[in-house]
């Protein structure tokens, strides 16, 4: 047997698979050898019958190109060498369906599928010199082997799409925290969506640093995107204006609608000396009145 | 110990203090401990009663971790400074300072403070301006 790492070992272990089990696979794979295109021809007429036929397998290049790679994948199977490789192979497998999307059920589908023709051809399938003791001891490996697979194939495809998901998160998340210095001197982070305590500690992370590196006196912290306001949320842009100003920054709050207005009040938020107003266009007048930069209009006569 | 009590003086490292052009400006290096703190609010005070100054800068950009009650210490000194005329600003306190001050239930309401040593010299001046005779004398910004 070629390479065998210690995942290897474990996962065969973790099956119950002993070189026992490989043998049997392998002289049935003797049999099987002259029937698998016969085997593949039945699984894509099953295949043909599931909604996602369409959806994946309506090019008739890329079908046969897949058949044969189906082919290919059982001739590997019945080889029974489990290896390192061999296990690359099949995460290779699970890596694909991630990418393309192919759902993990109608995977599992025509691996049982696949599993109960072994089992047919294996009891009903006039193999020379096969007892029915044999039969049974040959099922037995092949279940352990198949799930070996589907074990494989599902871990791959699993941490794959962990990987999309945090990849995402991560750049959602990026993407949360523009924080522009607009003018100098002056920052602006229109914060949009919903705030809640992770994010507004991220939040208040990214403007500390960047009130730091751009040493801006002036920030906007534009809220008109802001769906809730509630009494949490405004704690913590309190929080945010009060650290902002122990860094010798001026937080504005801007954005505040009629109706964050009104259920601030209502609810009995203090929000003590903090600078706001309704709109991002009064926020910035105000930092340009306090920073003494006046704007005029070059047609102005 | 009593070896240890008395080279208080000695040992304990001072904060720099210096005053540029009438304004004092305490240099916060080392790490704050009550006994140093105790130490920079006598020298300070003493300081400022004999040189009259009334503008005072704490520097903090040197300040790696300052807790809550070092913070609260350093704001009573600031408090006892007003009794003596003075106005303090605390400059360049640091991004992570400030995010673990805050997280820790410290509001800050009260102090003034700037960016930057720099910019903490042009805060004393607009809070002289707007000290215009009528005005509240702690218009704005004190507790």
């Amino acid at each position: 047997m070629a390479t065998q790492g210690d995942s290897t070992k474990d996962w065969l272990d973790s099956y119950g698979i002993n070189k026992v089990d490989l043998e049997r696979i392998h002289s049935f794979g003797e049999h099987m050898r002259a029937r698998l295109p016969e085997f593949v021809e039945a699984f894509y007429v099953w295949l043909r019958r599931q909604p996602e036929f369409v959806e994946h397998f309506s090019d008739p290049k890329k079908l046969a190109r897949v058949r044969d790679l189906q082919v290919d994948y059982w001739r590997d199977f019945f080889n029974a060498q489990v290896d390192d490789e061999y296990l690359s192979r099949r995460s290779r497998i699970g890596e694909v369906h991630a990418r393309i999307g192919l759902g993990l059920p109608v995977y599992f589908a025509a691996m049982h599928f696949s599993l109960s023709t072994l089992a047919d051809i294996l009891f009903e399938g006039e193999i020379e010199g096969m007892s029915d003791r044999v039969a049974m001891q040959t099922k037995r490996s092949i279940t352990k082997l198949v799930h070996l697979d589907t074990a494989v194939v599902v871990d791959t495809y699993s941490r794959i799409t962990n990987e999309k998901i945090s990849d995402q998160s991560r750049a959602l998340l990026e993407m949360s925290t523009p924080v522009t210095s607009i003018w100098q001197g002056i920052l602006l982070l229109p914060v949009v969506g919903l705030i809640d305590s992770r994010r507004a500690q991220d939040l208040m992370n990214a403007i500390l640093a960047k009130i730091a590196e751009s040493r801006s006196r002036i920030f906007i912290l534009d809220i008109s995107g802001v769906a809730v306001v509630d009494t949490a949320v405004a704690n913590h842009l309190i929080k945010i204006t009060k650290a902002t100003k122990l860094m010798g920054c001026d937080c504005t709050l801007s954005g505040i609608s009629p109706a964050i207005a009104q259920t601030v009040v209502e609810l009995g938020i203090d929000v003590g000396e903090m600078r706001t107003t309704a709109t991002l266009r009064d926020a910035l007048e105000d930092a340009f009145r306090r920073m003494g930069i006046e704007l005029q209009s070059r047609t102005t006569k | 110990m009593a070896e240890l009590n008395d080279q208080n003086a000695v040992t304990i490292p001072r904060v720099t203090m210096n005053l540029f052009r009438g304004c004092l400006v305490a240099t916060l290096q080392v790490d704050l401990t009550p006994r140093l703190i105790e130490q920079f609010q006598r020298d300070l005070l003493d300081l400022l009663a004999e040189s009259h100054a009334t503008r005072v800068i704490f520097d903090c950009s040197g300040l790696e971790i300052i807790d809550p009650e070092e913070f609260e210490s350093l704001c009573r000194v600031t408090t006892m400074a007003r009794l003596l005329g003075a106005r303090v600003v605390m400059a360049g306190l640091r991004p992570g300072v400030v995010a673990s001050l805050i997280a820790l239930g410290i509001t800050g309401d009260g102090v003034l403070t700037a960016l930057s040593l720099d910019d903490a010299f042009e805060v004393h001046e607009q809070a002289e301006q707007s000290r215009t005779p009528g005005k509240d004398e702690h218009h704005g910004n004190t507790v």
